[in-house]
């Protein structure tokens, strides 16, 4: 077996295990999510979207989307506990910051007159740890009359 | 050399094992933090900026819709009999988002029998997609016993499109999930604009609003990876973009006051379309769901 075979299998076999592990995490979020978020949505039918992603400090996540008139909606934003108080605002379609969680809310309950694109930014805080770790971030959406 | 390369192969390969089956890694831990589901050490240290897409549901839509007193018509739904006839993953999932946006509004509109013929529908197409068991006996079951209830389907309907949108992505399928949103939001239009001539100015206004959904969805779409069959799809949908380019938006600041723990956001953009482009709203709609019911 030449030297170039080995090492192509073995590369193979590296990536598959990453694939794998990439995949872990990703089933972890979506079981954190499931548990720990959704319940927060209490009283609200949630949206069919699913928003979620692994963070490190110092991320960003958006999600711009349109809210329709004369609707009650919660939006929630759920953090692993290991990523800190993550920091959430939300802007209008002119970029006018109208709230943020400076009280730690998880989430915010808002109605619409009339629609409108707002803005929700997440922000996970930098950490001076020597290890850096991952966790995962969902935000939430859920509408009732 | 190549005993050592192997050992370390199979050690890195138990070790990822070990940790896949036990739910998470157990790597070094932080004072007091304690990794459960959902945290792991990170092999990254560059910041991203993770955008999200996302798009109201058909439920909302439908919503907002039947308040405006508009009227609900089953002879307006795509026939549950076609079901059968969509023998690809790219037409059963673009059927699957009529289907469920037909759900959507007999759901909303309380025509219950209406409903639970459609679940059945929809269960049958997620079954073909690989997604069949979101939507498995129990929860048609559930649905049954509910049937009186209008937001126990509600939210039976909504958690399976979030779950079934969820799996797409999560096999891989991220293109399917962005047919059925689409399909979804192309159906919830089409039912809205079926009595135009008839249509109150509410009605008008909600329908002119929708030319920010569209772009949310286009968006959306847009941002998954695109297969020839999703590409297909955003191309048949160009005459809708076209026709919402007549509805005119006029910028406005937004007015925030509070009322019971919840921010009431008035104020905004506001939007306006002629009688003529809600005409050719509803034509174009129609159009390209007729084209994509084939």
């Amino acid at each position: 077996m030449s030297v170039k075979r080995i090492t192509m299998k073995h590369s193979s076999l590296l990536i598959a295990f990453l694939t794998l592990f990439a995949a872990t995490s990703t089933a972890q979020c979506r079981t954190f999510t499931k548990k720990n978020c959704l319940p927060i949505l209490d009283g609200y039918v949630q949206n069919e979207n699913y928003n979620s992603a692994v963070l490190i400090p110092g991320d960003e996540a958006e999600l711009e989307l349109t809210f329709l008139a004369d609707t009650d909606y919660r939006v929630a934003v759920c953090s692993h506990p290991v990523l800190g108080e993550v920091e959430f605002d939300v802007l209008d379609e002119q970029n006018v910051r109208i709230w943020s969680n400076s009280d730690g809310s998880d989430h915010l309950d808002f109605r619409m007159t009339g629609a409108q694109r707002l803005r929700f930014r997440v922000k996970v805080p930098e950490t001076e740890a020597a290890i850096l770790h991952e966790g995962c971030v969902s935000i939430l959406l859920g509408s009732k009359e | 050399m190549m005993k050592l390369s192997n050992t370390l192969l199979i050690a890195l390969a138990t070790g990822t094992l070990v940790m896949a089956g036990c739910g998470g890694p157990s790597g070094p831990k932080t004072s007091g933090d304690v990794l459960t589901e959902g945290a792991s050490v990170s092999k990254r240290t560059e910041k991203l900026k993770k955008i999200f897409r996302a798009a109201p549901s058909p439920m909302e839509t439908a919503r907002i819709v039947q308040k405006t007193g508009a009227q609900f018509s089953e002879d307006n739904l795509h026939s549950a009999m076609a079901a059968s006839n969509y023998v690809t993953s790219d037409k059963q999932a673009i059927n699957l988002g009529i289907y469920g946006a037909d759900l959507s509004y007999a759901t909303i509109f309380e025509e219950n029998a209406v409903s639970i013929a459609y679940l059945d529908v929809v269960q049958s197409l997620a079954n073909e997609l690989g997604i069949g068991d979101v939507i498995d006996n129990d929860v048609i079951a559930r649905a049954e016993a509910n049937r009186t209830r209008q937001d126990s389907l509600v939210a039976i309907v909504s958690e399976s499109f979030f779950e079934m949108n969820q799996k797409l992505k999560a096999n891989g399928q991220e293109d399917l999930s962005g047919m059925l949103v689409a399909s979804g939001w192309l159906e919830s239009i089409y039912l809205a604009t079926r009595y135009t001539e008839q249509a109150n100015d509410d009605l008008k206004k909600r329908i002119a609003e929708q030319k920010l959904v569209m772009e949310d969805v286009m968006m959306l779409v847009k941002s998954y990876t695109q297969s020839a069959e999703l590409a297909g799809l955003i191309a048949s949908m160009q005459p809708v973009v076209d026709a919402f380019d007549a509805v005119t938006k006029e910028a406005g600041a937004s007015d925030i006051t509070k009322s019971e723990g919840a921010i009431i956001i008035g104020g905004g953009p506001s939007f306006s379309m002629s009688d003529e482009a809600l005409a050719s709203i509803a034509n174009a709609v129609a159009d390209v769901r007729n084209q994509l019911m084939k």
